[in-house]
């Protein structure tokens, strides 16, 4: 068995193609399972007609993506953009300084990046519950404003497009943290003080050498917290009240209340399709610039 | 740090792959969905179950049970239960039409039953082994969703009404129109669900809550909408906590959850508004996959016995079917009287209008 085992070890050896294969493959196979198939499977499904029950029936149309284009799911998909954007965008001016400070902490980082993550302990979820009892009329915020005096009636805090922006950017910053500490860490700082040798001020040293160095980490920071975005649905329910959709809440109706799954896997592609869009244009010009700037 | 470095990584790299599939959560589970199965063949002749098994798979409602009702009859039949939870009849439905298998007992609402039974996911009950039948009260005997009770033992039954906060409220309310008054602004609740919300409506302006009609439907959604202006927001049974804390006055909700919460709040009420509201009653039903069906069928017999049927009532405030057990039923369950009866509606499954429905729901939300 062992000269089997050797006669193996040394044909991957000399085949390196073949040893980069054999590693890949299980992962591969994963995606290749787990993604790539159903993703087929939900881009047949949205362009087959509607089961009465769920489901699909033989046949093809196009009748789904053409509904999509109607104003009031365009206007939910505009909403969504705008929402996930601005998230993103608050994300990025919470996050950066904090990943700034945790990255020059010295002996405090190792603890400053364990409260980070620290949140991931607990569900999203059941964090958004204990985000309720703070918000909510007779809640933590509204009892200590009325009992400090600030306020005469509770505020209305619970159930309001602060409450979703509010839930959305607790949830994803750390998303955003975390890319762009791992950019800032890594950052030789013997440029830095190159720079300084040379009399850039402080301002300068960061706008033209720690920010373009950092844009790595910035970038991939708001991809992870601008996608997800896109496709949350529980925190609009739970802390704006259902009251307005959210393109996630759309899709997640297609495929329970409404029983309309070919409609939901069309518009769950088409906003795939946006993304990659988005995100290819996006890279596109960070790439012109970066020759640009050679 | 590099430990850190490689969490990040990967952490970035699961993310970039999940965020690829906006919506995918469902799709893993349609690879089964391709196999379709025919409605059961209802003439052929039922055969007798097999021994009793040693397990049994409840999915169900959660907070939809008492304590003692699953550790009595694991103890009394030997048999070790499992139990898990949806919170929709639609996931219940999509799970089970994916093709998920090793569930015993479901308990669908009355509108999900006739799907259950087109789809052939569900298989007849054998009377048989049911000899505590004759405990079910005359009003669950021949259900408009399950005609001859062929596929199911009804489990609880309510209705969909208004819960108000007599204490807070100069007014004591009777009719939908409570959520038109502006006085009430911020302080009003309705459920999260397009059929209670739209059947509302719908019943206010005097049509059926099951109506496909688009100019009844267009109306409900007029009205509809100009509530929402009203409401702090769409929310069905987790209002209870806010009914409590009086973060709520008035909501849409269930009698049975209303009950629950006075047990907290005496001063809850409850109305059956003048213009009517959903009656449901959900049953237990026997999916065909299930592997234990003689123990899906004793517990069905088992629940029908007048303690344990009141039991269950008495810890979910909704009503019983098992007329056996109404003596034994210890708090106020507020049971509609005959005349409250009249105006109380089943809900039917929509068939292809559930997409009109629900355009007018996403209307009404997004308005």
């Amino acid at each position: 068995m062992a000269g089997v085992r050797e006669r193996a070890l040394a044909w991957l050896y000399h085949r390196p193609t073949a040893k980069v294969w054999s590693l890949l493959s299980p992962g591969i196979l994963w995606l290749l399972l787990f993604f790539l198939v159903p993703l087929l499977i939900m881009f047949a499904y949205s362009l087959m007609p509607r089961g009465t029950y769920g489901g699909v029936e033989a046949g093809f149309t196009l009748e789904h993506y053409r509904r999509f284009f109607e104003k009031i799911y365009l206007a939910i998909l505009s909403r969504t953009f705008f929402v996930s954007l601005l998230c993103t965008t608050i994300c990025l001016l919470l996050g950066y300084p904090v990943a700034y400070v945790i990255a020059r902490s010295g002996k405090w980082k190792s603890l400053l990046m364990f409260l980070v993550v620290l949140p991931f302990w607990t569900s999203f979820l059941v964090r958004t519950f204990a985000m309720i009892f703070l918000m909510r009329d007779t809640g933590l915020i509204n009892s200590v404003l009325l009992k400090l005096g600030l306020i005469s009636h509770p505020i209305a805090i619970l159930y309001t497009p602060f409450a979703v922006m509010t839930g959305l950017v607790y949830g994803f910053l750390p998303f955003m943290i975390l890319p762009i500490y791992a950019s800032l860490e890594k950052l030789d700082l013997s440029l830095l003080e190159a720079a300084e040798v040379l009399g850039a001020r402080p301002v300068a040293r960061f706008w033209r050498v720690t920010l373009p160095l950092s844009l790595p980490g910035l970038v991939a920071g708001c991809l992870l917290v601008f996608i997800p975005a896109l496709g949350s649905f529980l925190t609009s329910d739970l802390l704006g009240g259902a009251k307005e959709m959210m393109i996630g809440n759309l899709v997640q109706n297609q495929f329970a209340s409404a029983r309309n799954w070919p409609f939901g896997s069309a518009a769950s592609f088409i906003v795939m399709a946006l993304v990659l869009l988005a995100v290819v244009t996006y890279l596109r010009v960070k790439d012109r610039a970066a020759d640009g700037g050679r | 740090m590099r430990s850190v470095d490689e969490r990040i990584a990967r952490r970035e790299f699961v993310h970039r792959a999940t965020a690829m599939g906006v919506g995918l959560g469902t799709i893993g589970s349609l690879l089964t969905a391709c196999r379709r199965e025919g409605p059961e063949d209802e003439h052929e002749p039922l055969k007798p179950l097999g021994p009793m098994e040693k397990e049994l798979a409840i999915y169900s409602w959660s907070d939809y049970i008492a304590p003692t009702t699953i550790p009595n009859f694991e103890k009394e039949f030997g048999v070790s239960v499992t139990y898990d939870t949806y919170e929709s009849n639609e996931e219940m439905l999509a799970k089970l039409q994916s093709g998920a298998q090793g569930y015993d007992i479901i308990c669908p609402s009355g509108y999900a039953i006739p799907v259950l039974v087109a789809l052939g996911l569900v298989a007849r009950v054998n009377r048989a082994y049911i000899s505590d039948w004759g405990n079910i009260a005359p009003l669950f005997i021949n259900p408009v969703f399950d005609p001859d009770n062929a596929h199911t033992v009804p489990w609880q039954w309510g209705n969909t009404g208004i819960a108000y906060r007599k204490d807070k409220l100069p007014i004591t309310p009777d009719s939908w129109s409570i959520f038109h008054d502006a006085r009430f602004r911020g302080k009003m609740t309705q459920m999260d669900d397009g059929r209670d919300v739209i059947g509302s409506w719908l019943r206010y302006g005097g049509h059926s809550l099951n109506s496909i009609d688009p100019h009844d439907l267009a109306q409900a959604k007029a009205e509809a909408i100009t509530a929402k202006g009203n409401l702090k927001s769409y929310i069905s049974a987790p209002v209870k906590a806010q009914l409590i804390s009086g973060d709520v006055l008035v909501a849409q909700l269930y009698n049975g959850d209303t009950a629950q919460a006075r047990a907290e709040q005496p001063n809850l009420d409850y109305c059956i508004p003048k213009e009517g509201c959903t009656l449901w009653a959900d049953s237990l039903a026997i999916p065909r996959s299930a592997r234990h069906k003689r123990a899906a069928h004793e517990y069905m017999n088992y629940i029908l016995r007048p303690r344990v049927g009141a039991d269950i009532s008495n810890e979910t405030g909704f009503g019983t079917p098992n007329q056996a057990a109404l003596p034994l039923i210890s708090h106020p369950v507020p049971y509609p009287t005959k005349e409250e009866l009249a105006r109380l509606e089943y809900q039917r499954d929509l068939g292809k209008a559930t997409a009109e429905w629900d355009q007018v729901w996403t209307e009404i939300k997004s308005a």
